[in-house]
């Protein structure tokens, strides 16, 4: 458990600085989040030690491990469509992140959350990440010269190209999410509901 | 004046004035089969509080049908007289106050949850993350909706990119808008008066049940 928790630590921290590197400024956002969401039970209950349970916990460095691998290995071979991959990585990391938002929403306030809702606003909370994405790619859209206006598509110019670019991180969430949140629904089968809203000590 | 026969003659009289104004668009001018199919499906949908209130569902409350019905009718009415097309902020506007309007639902809903769930517990100062949390889902799941759509049957709903950001900023608008109100309700008024005005169906509530099994 105690290697997971510095794993995760450490992954994050790796993640801010790749994505800062290469530019990937969605990644370095939601780095800065999975910080934040990982130290959150060592602020709250001031003592660095304590974390979720075991069984999520385990889940939150896959997301980052498999970004930084996606980034090394595009280094050595180039990869078609990695915007394709990181998205879709993206999409578990920000659910995964939501999840322990909101279970430390539930173990450090009076509001109270089933599993089910945990589940749910994780699912909520990548599409809003999405959503964050989708403006940040407008941004980039405007600055690298697309064509974007409604002005820009008079006279029968094919506007495709255009929105499948800023769609993309949408699109996949939109879908992905649904199979993550499946999958999380699994694992949380197997979690008693008076334990997973709990700090837990890293051990 | 009694509420539920105020709500239901705002319905009626919605829907009166989309069916009269469909059936002007037929027989003035030119229309093409989408706006007028608009106009009636639109006049048909006014009325959908009115039919969950005689079903005994659920009595939605007064501002909140009339917001609806706003929401409806200047939809209507931007597609029958060609208003999108003609005033530029018309596409804005309507967007913004039909976020408002599913913002508001996703409040009210919240707070059935709140009261049925015996394991969830939503507080005032945490509904306004939630409201922004499933609003930024729905935005999501319409655009994709859109985007799909356009890419199946060669529509253009999704007109460009700044389009579909601006309907973004006006989705983000309406759940802030939303948002502002349920902390305001929520800390003016008691959740078991609420929820006791809605007069819900116990097919309804059963509907919360399966949330809380775990």
């Amino acid at each position: 458990m105690r290697a997971v928790y510095y794993l995760s630590i450490l992954v994050t921290i790796l993640t801010l600085i790749l994505s800062g590197i290469r530019g990937d400024w969605t990644w370095f956002l939601l780095s800065i989040i999975a910080i934040i969401v990982i130290l959150l039970p060592a602020i709250v209950t001031r003592n660095f030690y304590m974390t979720y349970h075991q069984k999520v916990a385990v889940l939150f460095p896959i997301p980052f491990l498999a970004y930084i691998i996606l980034v090394l290995v595009n280094a050595a071979v180039s990869i078609d469509n990695l915007e394709v991959y990181t998205y879709a990585i993206q999409t578990f990391a920000a659910m995964v992140c939501g999840m322990f938002l909101m279970i430390s929403i539930s173990a450090s306030t009076n509001v109270q959350i089933s599993k089910r809702w945990i589940l749910l606003f994780s699912i909520a909370f990548a599409c809003a990440f999405a959503i964050i994405c989708t403006f940040m790619i407008y941004f980039g859209m405007v600055s690298d010269g697309w064509l974007v206006s409604n002005d820009d598509f008079k006279g029968g110019v094919d506007n495709t190209e255009s929105n499948r670019h800023l769609m993309l991180p949408c699109f996949l969430t939109t879908f992905l999410s649904l199979i993550y949140g499946y999958l999380l629904r699994c694992l949380f089968k197997r979690i008693p509901k008076t334990e997973i809203s709990l700090y837990y000590e890293v051990n | 004046m009694d509420k539920g026969k105020l709500s239901d003659g705002i319905c009626i009289l919605a829907s009166i004035i989309l069916i009269i104004m469909s059936i002007i668009s037929i027989t003035r001018a030119q229309r093409m089969s989408y706006e007028v199919n608009t106009g009636f499906f639109c006049a048909f949908f006014c009325l959908a509080p009115l039919i969950l209130r005689r079903l005994k569902w659920v009595t939605l409350p007064l501002p909140f049908v009339l917001l609806i019905e706003v929401s409806i009718f200047l939809h209507a009415y931007g597609v029958l007289l060609l208003r999108y097309d003609f005033i530029p902020y018309w596409d804005t506007v309507t967007h913004t106050i039909s976020s408002i309007t599913v913002a508001l639902c996703v409040f009210y809903t919240l707070m059935v949850v709140n009261e049925f769930d015996p394991d969830t517990k939503f507080t005032s100062k945490s509904i306004p993350l939630f409201i922004f949390l499933i609003m930024f889902t729905f935005s999501a799941y319409w655009e994709v909706f859109e985007l799909v759509v356009d890419e199946m049957f060669g529509t253009n709903m999704q007109y460009s990119p700044w389009d579909t950001i601006r309907d973004l900023v006006c989705d983000t608008a309406g759940a802030l808008i939303a948002s502002i109100y349920a902390i305001w309700y929520m800390k003016r008024n008691s959740e078991n008066s609420f929820i006791n005005s809605l007069n819900l169906h116990p097919y309804v509530t059963k509907l919360i049940l399966p949330f809380h099994k775990g």
